[in-house]
C-alpha cells in the first residue's frame, strides 16, 4: 500500500514538474513555463532591475585590438570610447544586444518568416506571407552584394563579433525575460540578421502595394473618372526639390504593359501601415536665430516597446557622433557629430511592382516569357512550428521575382530582392564620420533601399537634401496598375542616376525640408509614381517660410504641432455651406470656434473626423459600394478636399443608391446630422492611444496615453503610429540637441529605463543630448563597461 | 532525524543546487533527503513544500524589488502581491510530492528490514 501510494505521489510530482517545465495551449490560452518563469534562482525574478544594481565591469575579446570604454551616462545611453572604428562598431554590438536582444531577435525573425518557431502555429500563415514576399530571399542577395565589399565588410563583422561577445556569455538566468516567457533561446547573430533588419525595414517603408486594386479602379471607372477619384498629383503640393533640374529630359510614352481586365482580390500581405511616414527640415543661418543652421527630425513609425531606437554615442580619434540607431546594423541613422547633423524621412516612390504570371503547366513550373516558356526557380520553405509538426510550402521565383500569391498569380518586382551595389551600412557608419557636405552626399550614396530623404546641415553653414536611394526608371504610369509579365520590355529600364535624384542644396528660401511629399516638381525629368503624403510637407512650409528668425522654442514647437492643414481646407468649404438648424447647432459653433489643433482635449477634432469621414464615404459612395464586390483603392482625403473646393456641381455627389439626386450642399449636410446624434468625445478618449510590446502583452505596454496630434498634423500621433523620435540639433562651435522618444534605452520590462522617457515625449518635452568628446566630460554615469584585447 | 535538520539541508541544498542545475533540482533533492532522513508521510509532505516555500519566497524577495511581482500579476492576472507567493508555492508543491514519495519508499524499506 505505501509503495502503491509513493508511486502516485511521485507520478504527481513528475506530472507537476513536466507541467511546469514546458508551455501548454490551454483552450486558445498560451500558458508558459510557469516552473522555468516563476522559480527565483533563473525565472523572471532574475530580470528585476534596480537603480543600484549597477556596477563597472570588464571584458575581454579577441576581436577587439585596443581598449575601449564605455560609459553609460544616467539616461542608460552608452557613450563608446574606441581607438579605432572597428572596435567601436564591435562596442556598439555588445551594447545593443546587452539592452535589446530579445528585439533583435524578433524583428529579424520577423522577416525571415521565423516566427511560427517560437509563438506557436498562429503565426504560420504570417511566416508564409513573409516568404511568399522573398525577404530571406532578399537578405541573401544582399549578403552576396556585400561579399564584394571585403573592407566594408569588416565593419559589420565587428559588429556582429559584438552582438554575439554578448549572447556566448549569457547564462540563462540572464536572458531577457520575453525568452523565458515564451521558452526559447537566444540564437548566434549573423550578419545575415543586419541584411534581415534592411529588408525589415524596406517592408515598412517601401512595402506600400495598390496595383490590384488600382487595376480594378481603372476597369470600373474608366480612365476619366479614375483620374478624377484617384489624380496623380495633388495640384497644392510643394515638392521637396522644387528644381531646376539640370540633366535631360527622360520623360518617355505611356507605359503599354499595365492590365486592367482581370479582376482579382487583393492579397494580404504584411506591409507598410498608413500613418508611417516622417518630418525633417534643416534652417539656414540667416533664418536662424543662432547664425548657423539648424535641423529637426521626427520619423512616424509604428510605435513599440522596446522602443524603435536605440540611443548611443561613439567616439574615435578621428570622429565623435551621436544620435539614434534601429537595432541591428553598424552606425548612426539619425544624428549629430560636433559638425554636421542629419537625418531621414521616407520616399514614396513606388517600388514595388506586381507582374502577371501565365503557367503553361498544371504544377506551375513553367511560365511564358517572351512568347517562350521558362522555367520558375522553386524554392521549398520550412517552417518549423512550436509544438506542432513542421509545414512546408513553395515558393516561386520568375525572372520578376516570387509569386506572392496562388490565386492571383502575380509576382512581385520589389527593390527589396535586388543585391545592392553598394554596402547600405556605409551609409550610417561613415555618415556619422563627415564633416562637409560632398563628403556625406558621397558616403550616403552607398543607401540603396529603402530611399530617404536624408536632410544634412553643418556648422559652416550648409545646409541639404537628397532623395536618397535607388528609384526606378518608368514610363508614364507604369506600375500604377498591374503589369503584363509575359513581356521582359515591360520591366523597371533601369535607375534614375543617383545624380539626378532630385535634391537641394543651400536654396535661397533659406530652408530644405521634407514630410513624405512628392520628391520634385512636375517638369522633373523622370516620371514617378507613389503615396505621398499630402498635408505635413506643406505644414513645414507654412510655418518655415515667412519666419524671420527661427529658434529654438519654435523648432520645439513645430515637431509638437497638432495643427491639420487637411482640418483648415475643409472646414472652409463645409462649415458655410450648413444650412438652417445644423449651422446652429451646438457641434457648428464648437467646429467654428476650432482653431484646427488635435490637442488631447479637443472635441471638435472628433467632430471633425467624423463628419469628414462621413461626408467621404457618401462622396464616393461609388467606390465604397462597389468595394463590396471588387478591391477597390479608397480615395485619398485630400481628394475628397480639392473636389469640393474645386467643383460645385459634380456628378459624384450624387449617392446611387437614392432616388434623388444630392448636391455638394446636401452631402455636407446629410454627414452632419448624422454626426449630431453622436456623443461628444475627446481627442484623447476616441483615440485611446497606446505604445505595445512587441509580443502584445499588455503586462509589458503602455496602455492608457491621452495624446493629441493626428496622421495629417507635424505631430502626426496616431493610436499606434507616431514620432517615434524627435530630435532637435543647433549647430555650432559645439552642436546643442535635444532628443526624446517614447520608451527607453533598455528593452527589460522590469528596468527603471525601460519605458523612462515615455512622460517627456508625451509632454512634447527633450533631453539635453550632451556630446561628450572624453568620458570624463559625462557628468553623471551609471557604470562603465571596460572592454580589452584577450591574447 | 529531526525534521529541523532535513528542513534546513532542503534549504541548503536547493539554494546550491539551483545555481547549478535547472529548478526542478528541488524534486530529486527532496525525494532523497526524505527518502534518506525516514521522514513519516505527513513531514514527507509538509518539511519540503515548507523548507522550498520558504526558500523561493526569501530568494524572490532578495531579487525583486516588487517590479517584477507586479509584471507576473498583470501578465497571470492575479494581484501583484500574490505572486511571489504563488512562485513559492509552486516549488513547494513539486518538492512536497517528491518529499511524500520519498518518505513513503522510505517506510517500506523499515518494514522489510525489520520483517
Amino acid at each position: 500500500m505505501q509503495k502503491v501510494l509513493g508511486i502516485i505521489s511521485l507520478i504527481i510530482g513528475l506530472g507537476l514538474v513536466y507541467f511546469f517545465n514546458n508551455s501548454h495551449m490551454i483552450g486558445e490560452k498560451p500558458v508558459p513555463p510557469i516552473g522555468k518563469l516563476l522559480n527565483p534562482f533563473t525565472g523572471a525574478w532574475q530580470n528585476s532591475e534596480k537603480s543600484t544594481d549597477y556596477s563597472d565591469f570588464k571584458l575581454t575579446s579577441e576581436h577587439i585590438k585596443e581598449e575601449v570604454t564605455i560609459v553609460f551616462d544616467d539616461r542608460m545611453v552608452p557613450h563608446i570610447y574606441a581607438k579605432n572604428l572597428q572596435d567601436a562598431l564591435f562596442a556598439q554590438g555588445y551594447v545593443e544586444a546587452y539592452h535589446r536582444l530579445f528585439q533583435m531577435d524578433i524583428s529579424t525573425r520577423s522577416p525571415d518568416g521565423k516566427l511560427a518557431e517560437i509563438l506557436g502555429p498562429n503565426l504560420v500563415e504570417y511566416d508564409k506571407k513573409q516568404r511568399r514576399l522573398g525577404l530571406g530571399f532578399a537578405a541573401d542577395n544582399a549578403l552576396k552584394g556585400w561579399d564584394n565589399f571585403p573592407e566594408e565588410l569588416k565593419n559589420v563583422d565587428a559588429y556582429t563579433a559584438g552582438v554575439n561577445h554578448f549572447i556566448d556569455n549569457l547564462a540563462p538566468k540572464d536572458y531577457p525575460i520575453e525568452y523565458k516567457l515564451l521558452d526559447f533561446k537566444p540564437s548566434s547573430w549573423t550578419n545575415r540578421h543586419s541584411a534581415l533588419l534592411l529588408k525589415a525595414m524596406t517592408q515598412t517603408l517601401a512595402g506600400y502595394e495598390n496595383d490590384i486594386e488600382m487595376s480594378n479602379a481603372l476597369r470600373v471607372f474608366g480612365k476619366e473618372d479614375f483620374g478624377l477619384i484617384y489624380p496623380d498629383r495633388n495640384p497644392k503640393d510643394i515638392p521637396i526639390a522644387e528644381g531646376p533640374y539640370n540633366y535631360a529630359n527622360e520623360r518617355t510614352d505611356s507605359f503599354k504593359g499595365a492590365i486592367t481586365s482581370l479582376n482579382l482580390p487583393s492579397i494580404q500581405r504584411p506591409r507598410s501601415p498608413d500613418g508611417v511616414g516622417s518630418n525633417n527640415w534643416a534652417v539656414s543661418g540667416s533664418k536662424s536665430a543662432t547664425g548657423l543652421p539648424m535641423l529637426a527630425n521626427d520619423p512616424h513609425l509604428g510605435l513599440s516597446l522596446p522602443s524603435v531606437w536605440y540611443e548611443i554615442a561613439i567616439t574615435t580619434p578621428e570622429f565623435s557622433a551621436q544620435g539614434v540607431t534601429l537595432l541591428g546594423m553598424p552606425g548612426i541613422m539619425i544624428g549629430f557629430n560636433e559638425n554636421i547633423a542629419w537625418g531621414e524621412t521616407n520616399v514614396g516612390h513606388d517600388v514595388s511592382d506586381y507582374y502577371t504570371v501565365k503557367w503553361t503547366d498544371k504544377s506551375k513550373t513553367r511560365y511564358m516569357l517572351d512568347g517562350q516558356q521558362k522555367k520558375a526557380d522553386l524554392k521549398i520553405e520550412k517552417i518549423l512550428v512550436k509544438g506542432e509538426k513542421v509545414v512546408f510550402d513553395t515558393v516561386r521565383y520568375t525572372v520578376w521575382g516570387p509569386v506572392v500569391d496562388d490565386e492571383a498569380n502575380v509576382a512581385l518586382r520589389w527593390i527589396a530582392h535586388d543585391a545592392a551595389p553598394t554596402p547600405e551600412f556605409m551609409a550610417f557608419v561613415n555618415g556619422m564620420q563627415c564633416d562637409n557636405y560632398d563628403d556625406y552626399l558621397k558616403s550616403t550614396a552607398a543607401f540603396y533601399a529603402p530611399a530617404q530623404n536624408f536632410i544634412y546641415a553643418d556648422n559652416k553653414n550648409e545646409i541639404g537634401i537628397r532623395i536618397n536611394g535607388s528609384l526606378p526608371i518608368k514610363k508614364y504610369m507604369q506600375g500604377v496598375t498591374i503589369t503584363d509579365g509575359s513581356r521582359s520590355e515591360n520591366g523597371w529600364s533601369g535607375f534614375i542616376p543617383r545624380n539626378a535624384n532630385p535634391q537641394e542644396r543651400n536654396p535661397k528660401r533659406g530652408y530644405v525640408s521634407s514630410a513624405n511629399q512628392y520628391s520634385a516638381m512636375e517638369d522633373y525629368p523622370y516620371y514617378y509614381n507613389g503615396n505621398f503624403e499630402p498635408y505635413r510637407g506643406r505644414t513645414v512650409h507654412k510655418y518655415l517660410a515667412d519666419k524671420k528668425v527661427v529658434d529654438l522654442p519654435y523648432m520645439k514647437s513645430m515637431q509638437n504641432s497638432t495643427y491639420s492643414m487637411l482640418a483648415e481646407e475643409a472646414l472652409a468649404v463645409m462649415l458655410p455651406r450648413l444650412n438652417g438648424k445644423a449651422s446652429m447647432h451646438a457641434y457648428a459653433k464648437e467646429l467654428a470656434k476650432w482653431d484646427y489643433h488635435y490637442d488631447a482635449s479637443s472635441v471638435a477634432a472628433v467632430l471633425f473626423d467624423r463628419w469628414f469621414s462621413t461626408f467621404h464615404e457618401m462622396l464616393w459612395d461609388e467606390v465604397y459600394a462597389h468595394n463590396k464586390k471588387v478591391a477597390l483603392p479608397e480615395p485619398d482625403y485630400w481628394v475628397t478636399v480639392n473636389t469640393m473646393e474645386s467643383m460645385n456641381t459634380s456628378k459624384f455627389y450624387d449617392v446611387a443608391s437614392t432616388s434623388k439626386v444630392e448636391s455638394l450642399d446636401d452631402l455636407i449636410n446629410q454627414s452632419f446630422s448624422i454626426v449630431m446624434g453622436l456623443d461628444r468625445l475627446k481627442l484623447s478618449e476616441s483615440k485611446d492611444a497606446q505604445i505595445l510590446h512587441l509580443t502584445r502583452l499588455p503586462a509589458f505596454s503602455e496602455m492608457e496615453l491621452a495624446l493629441g496630434g493626428t496622421k495629417y498634423s507635424l505631430n502626426a500621433m496616431q493610436q499606434k503610429f507616431g514620432p517615434s523620435w524627435r530630435m532637435i540639433v543647433l549647430l555650432g562651435k559645439t552642436p546643442e540637441a535635444y532628443g526624446t522618444y517614447p520608451g527607453g534605452q533598455s528593452g527589460n520590462p522590469a528596468s527603471p529605463f525601460y519605458k523612462n522617457r515615455i512622460s517627456t515625449w508625451a509632454k512634447g518635452e527633450y533631453d539635453k543630448l550632451v556630446l561628450a568628446r572624453k568620458s570624463s566630460e559625462i557628468s553623471t554615469s551609471l557604470f562603465t563597461i571596460h572592454i580589452n584585447h584577450e591574447k | 532525524m529531526k525534521n529541523s535538520i532535513l528542513f534546513v539541508s532542503i534549504c541548503i541544498l536547493t539554494v546550491v543546487c539551483s545555481l547549478v542545475a535547472p529548478w526542478w533540482v528541488i524534486a530529486p533533492i527532496a525525494f532523497v533527503v526524505a527518502y534518506l532522513g525516514k521522514m513519516k508521510s505527513a513531514a514527507g509532505f509538509g518539511v519540503p513544500f515548507l523548507a522550498v516555500f520558504g526558500t523561493w519566497l526569501l530568494a524572490i524577495y532578495l531579487s525583486d524589488n516588487g517590479v517584477v511581482a507586479e509584471l507576473m500579476g498583470k501578465l497571470l492576472l492575479l494581484p501583484n502581491w500574490s505572486t511571489p507567493i504563488l512562485s513559492a508555492c509552486l516549488g513547494g508543491l513539486v518538492a512536497g510530492f517528491f518529499g511524500l514519495s520519498g518518505a513513503l519508499f522510505s517506510y517500506r524499506r523499515k518494514t522489510w528490514v525489520n520483517g
